[in-house]
């Protein structure tokens, strides 16, 4: 059912009269209210004779309001109509929308009307009170008079609301910031292209360690003696001097005339003198260059400072320091640490070489404030400040639990966090059988657990990550740490929780070459699954990207060249930068014992592979082709040994095409049997159902 | 015609050859019991790695040393 928008229905005195072919009326109206306009009443009358059928129409107006194209149309036979004035409804052929705030025409003429044959129209000529403008034109629209508000017509105008799709879900977005070779990449707003920070060129030294957290909108970088931000929230505003008192933390600062801007400011680089200000506008108007910029500091003092340029959007990067840099009222910060993560809202950093035992927290909410022991529980805090201590180990990663609690992995030991420092938390030793390889040696998964490569024995897993860690992987791998050999100074140990795949990577990489060693914890099968890649995948970070673009989406690898790389579902080959390299797979079935009497012989007389995808084509992904190696041996030892030093196969073959393949007669005689399943053919991959076969005595070991 | 076992359970170097669990393998690389046509639990080659954006990080190449994101209302 259709609602009255426009209208103007009362206080009809008079009538535009000889209304026909050429003598055309138009009401213009504004609506208030944007909607979809479907049909158009008009107050009229036949004036003389048989005017035929009238024409309703709503036009858009020029610059002058005079109507000059329509945009919806409607007809009403003369039947419709008397010689007295009524309310008759024109409906419009299409229906078309109307926006507020936009001048429209109602436009009527009676196309087959003349002198003698013509419609009136009501008007209100007296006190017309619609905000609206009345018009014609004597010659069929070629010219209309100059609008006038002397007059206003009778009309009403109906429509619905327009169709109002849901609001979006989304209110935030996310930009991925990697770091290589002492530069800083963003993500572009579109979420699809990464591009350099161009401050950031040279300024940090990755061949000292480094991490970085975002925190209140910002990214902050602990890169040894070289601490920076990476601001995507805050305006820059200059001043040539920022008076004698400059705004603290949290002032708001606006701009009295002018622009009006305003903004809450977040960090200042210097409370005196020239200074720039860091703030979260929150005024849609820009600063500008000259405008004098005024606030209340938190002692009641004014602060007044002329802007000497416009304002700069985000993002920006520059130096971490304590706020204004003013060490004397905001604290030190520690001048080497490698270390940092954010733990109910405070910069946590750590890794001084010259106190790797100190742990250093800034204010609650406050990233620029460092001044350790105030007496109030939001405080800084450092071990040394702290009832909950220093750990008595070297610091090596550190691992947020949330507002929770905070893992300190050490060199020997793991140390936890309970709750706040300055409010009751304490620290408590987990384990000291193992401390955690690196900064990086850890993830979490969607469980809570941790996973860490221990400095002792391998993959640990501590449970809801308190509890205490327990060895995963020397069960399947017990000889993990000495086959790997990591050396912290030489290696890289990366743990990469992947939540679409359900597992975890623990990779260990070269640092002068990206040569890697990497396993696949498999969540769902508990099993360890080995991995090599190309050298230019070494793994050298990882990040659980909870993109709001789908595409990118996933866990993404910082590789060894310089790419950011992830587990593509259709890339059967890996990338490894210009040109792709094949993936060399294979497995060995697990040894089958020919004959249960352990001095007898089986004989395999026949085997058969299913291979996955059913028919061709249809609804399940089709595998490419595999090769196959049958080894046999009087030992299982010496079966797998063969196999892997590349012994000649005892038969072999290819296996082409989906589904059931042709049962292979064979004739393989032994004690043991080995199988090896292969491919290492570049834009292949393969996937197998089952295998199986008919084996029968053969009699004793000769 | 009985089964053979698929290694399903990835590699296991803990107990002598003949004697290891089932459905464990004693020499595999590039392989996941998920695979990559389907993610059904069977056997198959792991699935490639590719480039998730085009530029390369850094002027020259170099490792990509840390990742992260920075969330900001929109």
């Amino acid at each position: 059912m259709s609602n009255l928008y426009e209208y103007y229905d009362t206080g009809q005195d008079s009538e535009a009269q000889i209304l026909n072919n050429l003598r055309w009326y138009a009401q213009n109206i504004e609506p208030s209210i944007t909607h979809v306009a479907d049909s158009v009443a008009v107050y009229a009358r036949i004036g003389l004779g048989n005017p035929g059928d009238l024409t309703v129409s709503i036009q858009t107006v020029d610059g002058s309001e005079k109507p000059n194209g329509e945009i919806a149309v409607g007809t009403e036979s003369q039947s419709s109509f008397t010689g007295s004035l009524a309310w008759v409804t024109v409906t419009l052929s299409s229906t078309v929308t109307l926006t507020a705030g936009t001048t429209y025409s109602i436009v009527l003429k009676a196309l087959s009307g003349d002198n003698v044959n013509y419609y009136n129209w009501g008007t209100d000529q007296t006190s017309p009170t619609y905000d609206g403008k009345f018009t014609y034109t004597l010659n069929g629209g070629s010219t209309w008079i100059t609008p006038v508000t002397t007059t206003d017509c009778m009309f009403r105008e109906y429509g619905l609301p327009p169709a109002a799709p849901p609001s979006s879900d989304s209110y935030t977005t996310k930009q991925l910031v990697a770091i290589g070779a002492g530069e800083v990449w963003l993500e572009n707003a579109a979420g699809d292209t990464m591009e350099q920070v161009a401050d950031s060129l040279g300024t940090l030294d990755t061949s000292t360690f480094l991490s970085a957290f975002e925190l209140y909108g910002k990214l902050f970088i602990v890169n040894g003696s070289t601490k920076k931000v990476l601001d995507l929230i805050n305006t820059k505003i200059t001043t040539a001097d920022i008076g004698s008192h400059p705004p603290d933390f949290g002032t708001v600062l606006t701009v009295s005339g002018g622009s009006l801007a305003s903004m809450i400011v977040d960090y200042v680089d210097s409370l005196s003198g020239a200074c720039t200000i860091y703030g979260k506008r929150t005024t849609a108007t820009t600063f500008a260059d000259t405008e004098t910029v005024t606030g209340t500091d938190n002692d009641g003092n004014s602060i007044s400072f002329t802007l000497n340029d416009d304002e700069d959007a985000p993002p920006h990067y520059y130096d971490w320091t304590v706020y204004g840099a003013d060490t004397t009222t905001y604290g030190s910060m520690p001048d080497d640490v490698t270390l940092g993560c954010n733990y109910r809202g405070r910069a946590v950093i750590a890794g001084n070489p010259d106190y790797p035992h100190q742990w250093y927290m800034s204010r609650q909410r406050n990233p620029w404030d460092f001044l350790y022991g105030a007496n109030d529980p939001l405080s800084a805090v450092a071990g040394n400040n702290a009832d909950a201590g220093e750990v008595g180990d070297i610091i090596r990663a550190l691992a947020p639990y949330g507002d929770d609690f905070l893992n300190f992995g050490c060199a020997n030991s793991i140390w936890l966090l309970d709750g706040d420092p300055c409010s009751g938390g304490s620290i408590d030793m987990l384990d000291k059988s193992t401390g955690i390889y690196g900064p990086k040696a850890w993830c979490k998964d969607n469980m809570g657990n941790l996973y860490f490569y221990g400095t002792t024995s391998g993959l640990y897993k501590m449970i809801g990550g308190r509890e205490k860690p327990v060895n995963i992987s020397y069960g399947a791998l017990p000889n993990l740490v000495d086959d790997w050999a990591a050396v912290s100074a030489t290696h890289r140990i990366v743990l990469s929780f992947d939540a679409k795949k359900a597992g975890i990577l623990i990779s260990r990489t070269t640092l002068a070459t990206g040569a890697n060693l990497n396993f696949w914890y498999d969540l769902k099968t508990e099993g360890f699954y080995p991995d090599t890649y190309p050298n230019a995948c070494g793994i050298f970070s990882s990040y659980i990207y909870n993109s709001h673009n789908s595409d990118t989406r996933k866990l993404l690898f910082g590789c060894n060249d310089g790419y950011i790389r992830s587990y593509s579902d259709s890339a059967k080959d890996d990338d490894s930068g210009a040109s792709d390299t094949a993936i060399s797979s294979y497995c060995v079935l697990p040894l089958i014992k020919l004959n249960e009497t352990d001095d007898a012989e089986g004989k395999l007389i026949s085997l058969t592979f299913e291979l996955a995808g059913g028919a061709a084509s249809g609804a399940f992904s089709d595998t490419d082709g595999l090769s196959y190696e049958l080894h046999v041996g009087d030992d299982a030892e010496t079966v797998l040994e063969d196999i892997q030093d590349g012994a000649t196969a005892r038969e072999s073959g290819t296996l082409t095409g989906t589904g059931r393949k042709v049962r292979i007669r064979t004739r393989l005689r032994g004690r043991w049997l080995g199988v090896k399943l292969y491919n290492s053919t570049a834009s292949q991959t393969w996937a197998i159902n089952l295998i199986s076969g008919i084996i029968v005595p053969a009699g004793r070991i000769k | 015609m009985p089964e053979f076992n698929l290694p399903i359970k990835g590699v296991y170097y803990g107990m002598p050859v003949d004697k290891s669990p089932p459905m464990t393998s004693g020499y595999m690389n590039n392989i996941r019991a998920v695979d990559a046509l389907e993610k059904r639990v069977r056997i198959g080659q792991r699935l490639g790695l590719d480039k998730v954006y085009t530029q390369q990080i850094a002027s020259v190449a170099s490792p990509i040393v840390e990742i992260c994101s920075v969330t900001v209302a929109s």
